[in-house]
């Protein structure tokens, strides 16, 4: 990841997005973290966490992995289906 | 009378920084005037008045740098890095469509000309050039700082 | 008939370029394509071609050779007041020193005429001269198109006899990064200029004098074989036997030509035989700029006094390089199209230094030298009714203004007394 990219997105007296989170459980349990907060950046504690996401409509789970850790857990996410064209509605 | 450097053909009349900076990728002209200065190159130096000491010193200089394969090779790694950790900026390159959320229903043409996993790179400036001496371990050991006192 | 020769002045080039001759593609390459050897010659890019830039076209284009020959009086530097508030053409060996000096610019409409012209006046040439017998250091300031290398240009003229004159008419030219430059002593040297500005001191001075200076050391150069550029040869110049004519006359290696220069000028200081001026025309660009194009190792832009031209030039203002005979002097013209700042209104005394300016609308070292030298301003006075009712006969005469006008008070308002604009607005009416 290029860091530079990721320090340019945000003003750096404000630091990562730090988003309150049950990590501790989840490090003790080892299930997974269901969460909206799309917006918190991926930090070095979560690596090997399990996290549910969610896309607007359900939870993705995607496990966290040292290469992610700088970017936004909404980024694992994608909110859009594509579109695929079906005779009829019902099916 | 034509100059060859690493293996590129320039004309005599080509102003040195110039050439540099329009046949090798990786090379600005920010960065072929950093490299003419260095060598003690005048601005407005022709090809053809480089000495064979003088071209030596191009070469070497030049062959130490981040330039052509190499730099194209970090642009790609940097999208097959994004592909790997399935983020969406990675989807988005592997579908040839624009990455940072330009609308797509009309236009977005370069990007699907372009926006490839093994992209050719055209349009990107190489990492090692904006990086202004941050690594990776810099940045995460102060990112690890910072939260360590929050958690 | 003085209007058929100004129109087949006209039609030449320009008129020509218009109409294509059948079934040929209309090319600027072909100009010659009316007469026989019109397509062996397009390949070469002959004077008068309008492969460069238009200013550059119209001074080669050899359009002075179809003006009509106008009688007129020769500049006389021993008896000025013969000649005063006249349009007057240069001698031959006086056309020939400013023509090697630099002195005609390209934007000076020359071409109108057979001879470059000049007009003699009592504002600007006379006073000149005699504010020389008490000022040695003067700077020529004025708008643009009023006349300030005009007035060099006869000052050079006058003096060109009896002075040693260095003039430089570019001095952008040792500033734009076009030249190579070389580390050398703590200061940077450009042989390739130099090798031009001293064949340019040699050729433009009269050799008696340079002759009559003799040398006040011995000097060594070295020179590396015409045949095995391995091969080197050293000449020696013996204090007192050789003079400085034989010094501006040496080859040298690259490495060698910044302790030639320095030799000369160091030569021209020690003795007291002959004047020496120092001319320097568009100083403004020297002045206002405190960086040159050129950059260091580090890629930093070099400043303008770690050359050793432009430091020489700045000493001889200063007054840290003096010349001996008394009558030596100094005169700087500024470019009236330039950009100007604070360095020179402060280093007249006309403003107080001020040490908050930045460096770009104030170099204080520019400014210390100039006010160490004592430089004085010279305004180059706008035309007055009389000098162009005279100017504009002599245009009339010459065939660039109509003969039938006969409005000078129209001309002088228009141009607001600055000779450029009164006859861009002759010539406009005219055609």
């Amino acid at each position: 990841m290029q860091p530079c990219i990721r320090l340019l997105g945000r003003s750096a007296w404000k630091g990562p997005n730090i988003v309150p989170l049950p990590i501790k459980e989840a490090m003790a349990k080892g299930s997974p973290i269901r969460t909206n907060a799309r917006a918190a950046t991926i930090l070095p504690q979560f690596v090997g966490l399990k996290f549910q996401i969610h896309n607007g409509k359900e939870y993705l789970q995607v496990e966290i992995t040292e290469d992610m850790v700088g970017n936004k857990l909404g980024e694992f996410a994608p909110t859009r289906k594509r579109f695929r064209y079906t005779q009829t509605k019902n099916k | 009378m034509v100059v060859h450097i690493l293996g590129k053909g320039f004309k005599g009349k080509e102003v040195v920084r110039i050439g540099l900076s329009s046949k090798f990728y990786g090379i600005g002209l920010k960065t072929a005037e950093a490299i003419c200065s260095r060598l003690g190159f005048y601005p407005w130096m022709r090809m053809h008045q480089l000495t064979e000491p003088q071209l030596m010193m191009l070469t070497k200089e030049l062959s130490e740098m981040t330039i052509e394969g190499d730099a194209r090779a970090i642009v790609k790694e940097n999208i097959a890095l994004k592909r790997k950790i399935g983020s969406y900026a990675g989807l988005r390159h592997a579908m040839n469509l624009p990455v940072r959320g330009q609308n797509t229903r009309n236009n977005a043409n370069t990007a699907r000309r372009l926006n490839k996993l093994d992209r050719r790179g055209y349009h990107t400036v190489p990492v090692n050039t904006y990086n202004n001496g941050y690594t990776k371990s810099v940045i995460l050991s102060q990112i690890t700082n910072l939260t360590n006192n929050k958690f | 008939m003085l209007r058929s020769s100004v129109r087949y002045f006209n039609t030449s080039a320009i008129l020509k370029a218009g109409t294509p001759s059948r079934g040929k593609t209309q090319s600027f390459a072909r100009k010659g394509n009316n007469s026989t050897d019109g397509y062996k010659s397009s390949k070469k890019n002959i004077s008068g071609s309008l492969h460069k830039k238009w200013i550059e076209s119209i001074s080669t284009g050899k359009f002075h050779e179809k003006a009509p020959i106008v009688e007129t009086q020769q500049f006389n530097s021993q008896n000025l007041n013969k000649v005063l508030n006249s349009v007057v053409c240069f001698s031959n060996s006086q056309y020939q020193t400013l023509y090697r000096l630099g002195s005609f610019k390209q934007n000076q409409f020359n071409e109108l005429f057979q001879k470059p012209v000049t007009l003699v006046r009592e504002l600007t040439t006379k006073k000149l001269l005699e504010q020389l017998s008490t000022d040695k250091k003067i700077v020529l300031t004025g708008e643009r198109g009023i006349g300030k290398s005009t007035l060099l240009a006869q000052l050079h003229a006058c003096i060109h006899e009896t002075h040693i004159i260095l003039h430089f008419s570019h001095p952008e030219l040792f500033l734009n990064g076009r030249n190579d430059f070389l580390p050398d002593k703590g200061q940077y040297i450009q042989p390739m200029y130099l090798k031009s500005l001293l064949t340019k001191f040699l050729k433009s001075n009269r050799p008696e004098l340079l002759r009559s200076i003799k040398l006040s050391e011995s000097y060594k150069f070295q020179n590396a074989d015409i045949k095995d550029s391995s091969v080197r040869h050293n000449k020696e110049l013996n204090k007192g036997q050789h003079t400085l004519f034989d010094l501006l006359n040496i080859k040298t290696v690259p490495k060698l030509r910044g302790k030639l220069f320095g030799a000369v000028i160091h030569e021209l200081s020690v003795q007291k035989a002959v004047p020496v001026t120092l001319t320097i025309d568009n100083f403004s660009r020297l002045v206002t700029s405190s960086f040159t194009a050129y950059r260091d190792t580090n890629n930093k832009p070099i400043s303008t006094l770690d050359f050793q031209i432009a430091k020489t030039l700045f000493d001889i203002i200063s007054g840290d390089i003096s010349f001996g005979h008394n009558s030596s002097s100094v005169i700087l013209a500024l470019c009236g199209s330039d950009r100007s700042n604070r360095t020179l209104p402060i280093g007249l005394g006309k403003l107080p230094h001020d040490p908050y300016l930045k460096q770009y609308h104030y170099d204080p070292e520019f400014a210390a030298k100039l006010l160490k030298g004592n430089v004085k301003e010279f305004p180059v006075a706008r035309l007055n009714e009389k000098e162009v009712s005279v100017l504009l006969d002599f245009y009339k005469q010459a065939g660039v203004a109509k003969p039938t006008d006969s409005f000078e008070e129209k001309y002088f308002l228009s141009g607001n007394g600055n000779p450029r604009e009164l006859l861009k607005s002759a010539v406009m009416n005219f055609y």
